[in-house]
């Protein structure tokens, strides 16, 4: 998939709502960045992009649909901070639980990490698409 | 005959190997793991598993040898080395608690009963060399927070603070090995450095173990570890050597920066800041501060083992130009899980120090 198949998939499927005009914007803007510049991108990157200065409802689902859908250009992942400040890059297994389960184990200690979400770095990145046909 | 799984090995591992790695050992040896220690633990308390047991008494050793090390490096000539190894193979070995339990860690009780001093607890030989293994006792102070929540409800202190801070003394066994390599000129001092120890603290061992072999055989064979700190941009302008995963150095627009790669397998040599900001300058970097991790595998094994170089921003020169003790004198070498990581990051060591060497030493002959 390159990257007129993504906004074509984006606009077909998301045409017109109020989610779809965000993931639109979203995406033009996520697609426009050198590759090596989107390795992590935090919410605060997706609001600079959509200028916005608050994560709406909206912003959540378009965020939703470019790293689950068909048309999905993110891939979503966690860095866990201790109160050391040590931080250690989740598997999609451990980023998994940590979202759906809140559950997390201390990479070093081997013992639960009380309320994981709160020393979670969430962050996306952005899969590499196909070139372009000319 | 069953034999169950000794709980005491799990344990020993527990103290002292990172849950990540633990995780990988337990299931390369055939273990199902659950979320974190204590369920696993509850998982393998009724497992009988001749072969894992073995296996994993194997990498307890390894880790004894190698696992999250200080390690002073000291040029020694073939004589020394001789005389070193020789004095090890024969050296008794210990006859306390120590000695009776390796590889096994103590616990907490027995630890308390067990002295401080150090005690030789293994001889170690194989084709890389000679060493003599160490147990010791130290307390390690770890600082936790109490939630006011867990206090009783009628305790003033609710009203008073919000969260207060406490000082655990826990008495914690460590390991240092002295280590004779047989191909190269040198002697290894290698410190257990876990978390929550100061450097202060393991610069103290590292001293008292140098005093110790120098007193085994008589006379000050190691005198002044080899600096480290050239090693810095060595390593770091070396594109062949891992990944750089962090990087601290002084600007000549004069700005410290400390600059940290969060996503694994990425290297900050290559990362588009670094690169702008250093091509930016007409002046070199000047790093005094590098971690770097390289990727292996070995028997299926994913490794990752990482060395820190650690200076400080001050560097290597004092004022009139001249430089004094060592600025790097040990390095931490961290998550590996036995002989075949550790011995890959010490070579690499090795390799850049006979690079920055100007003159060529004279031939390692074998010893041990």
């Amino acid at each position: 998939m390159d990257k007129k198949e993504v906004i074509a998939r984006l606009t077909s499927t998301w045409a017109d709502t109020p989610t779809g005009k965000i993931c639109l914007r979203l995406a033009e803007g996520l697609l426009r960045l050198n590759p090596e510049e989107a390795q992590m991108l935090t919410y605060e990157s997706m609001l600079a992009i959509v200028d916005q200065d608050r994560v709406t409802p909206e912003l959540e689902a378009a965020l939703t649909a470019l790293t689950t859908s068909e048309a999905a250009i993110l891939k979503a992942g966690g860095i866990f901070i201790d109160e050391d400040d040590t931080s250690s890059e989740l598997s999609d297994e451990e980023f998994a639980d940590v979202v759906a389960r809140n559950v997390l184990v201390h990479p070093i200690t081997g013992e639960f990490v009380d309320n994981p979400r709160d020393h979670v770095l969430p962050f996306f990145s952005l899969v590499k698409l196909a070139e372009s046909a000319h | 005959m069953e034999v169950w799984l000794d709980q005491s090995l799990l344990s020993s591992l527990r103290e002292r190997m990172p849950w990540l790695l633990a995780n990988r050992v337990l299931k390369a040896v055939g273990l199902s793991t659950s979320q974190g220690w204590d369920r696993t633990s509850e998982a393998l308390a009724s497992v009988d598993h001749a072969y894992a047991e073995r296996e994993l008494r194997r990498f307890l050793e390894e880790h004894i040898l190698c696992g999250e090390k200080m390690t002073k490096f000291y040029a020694v000539g073939n004589e020394g080395r001789a005389a070193l190894a020789e004095a090890i193979s024969k050296a008794p070995l210990g006859q306390g608690p120590f000695a009776s339990s390796y590889p096994l860690l103590l616990d907490e009780q027995a630890l308390g009963e067990a002295g401080l001093d150090p005690e030789l607890v293994q001889i170690v030989r194989n084709a890389e060399g000679v060493g003599a293994v160490f147990a010791s006792c130290v307390n390690l102070t770890t600082r936790e927070t109490i939630s006011t929540a867990q206090l009783d409800e009628h305790s003033a202190l609710r009203t008073q603070f919000d969260e207060i801070v406490g000082l655990r003394y826990r008495p914690v066994q460590l390991f240092a090995v002295v280590w004779v390599h047989s191909r190269h000129n040198v002697v290894e001092v290698r410190t257990d450095f876990p978390r929550g120890m100061t450097q202060e603290l393991a610069h103290q061992l590292q001293s008292q173990y140098r005093k110790a072999v120098n007193m085994l055989i008589g006379q000050d064979i190691l005198v002044r570890p080899v600096d480290l700190y050239p090693l810095v941009w060595s390593m770091y302008s070396d594109a062949s050597e891992g990944k750089v995963v962090q990087l601290t150095f002084n600007t000549s627009t004069g700005s410290v920066k400390d600059e940290r790669m969060r996503r694994t397998r990425l290297c900050l040599r290559e990362e588009l800041y670094h690169v702008g900001g250093v091509n930016a300058l007409s002046q070199d970097i000047q790093p005094f501060h590098v971690s770097i991790q390289w990727h292996l595998s070995a028997d299926g094994l994913l490794l990752a083992p990482e060395l820190t170089l650690a200076g400080t921003s001050r560097g290597a020169h004092k004022v009139g130009g001249g430089s004094g003790e060592p600025v790097i004198s040990a390095a931490l070498i961290k998550d590996c899980l036995g002989t075949e990581d550790y011995e890959y990051v010490s070579e690499r060591v090795l390799e850049h120090l006979r690079r920055l060497t100007p003159a060529e030493p004279a031939a390692a002959t074998a010893v041990g």
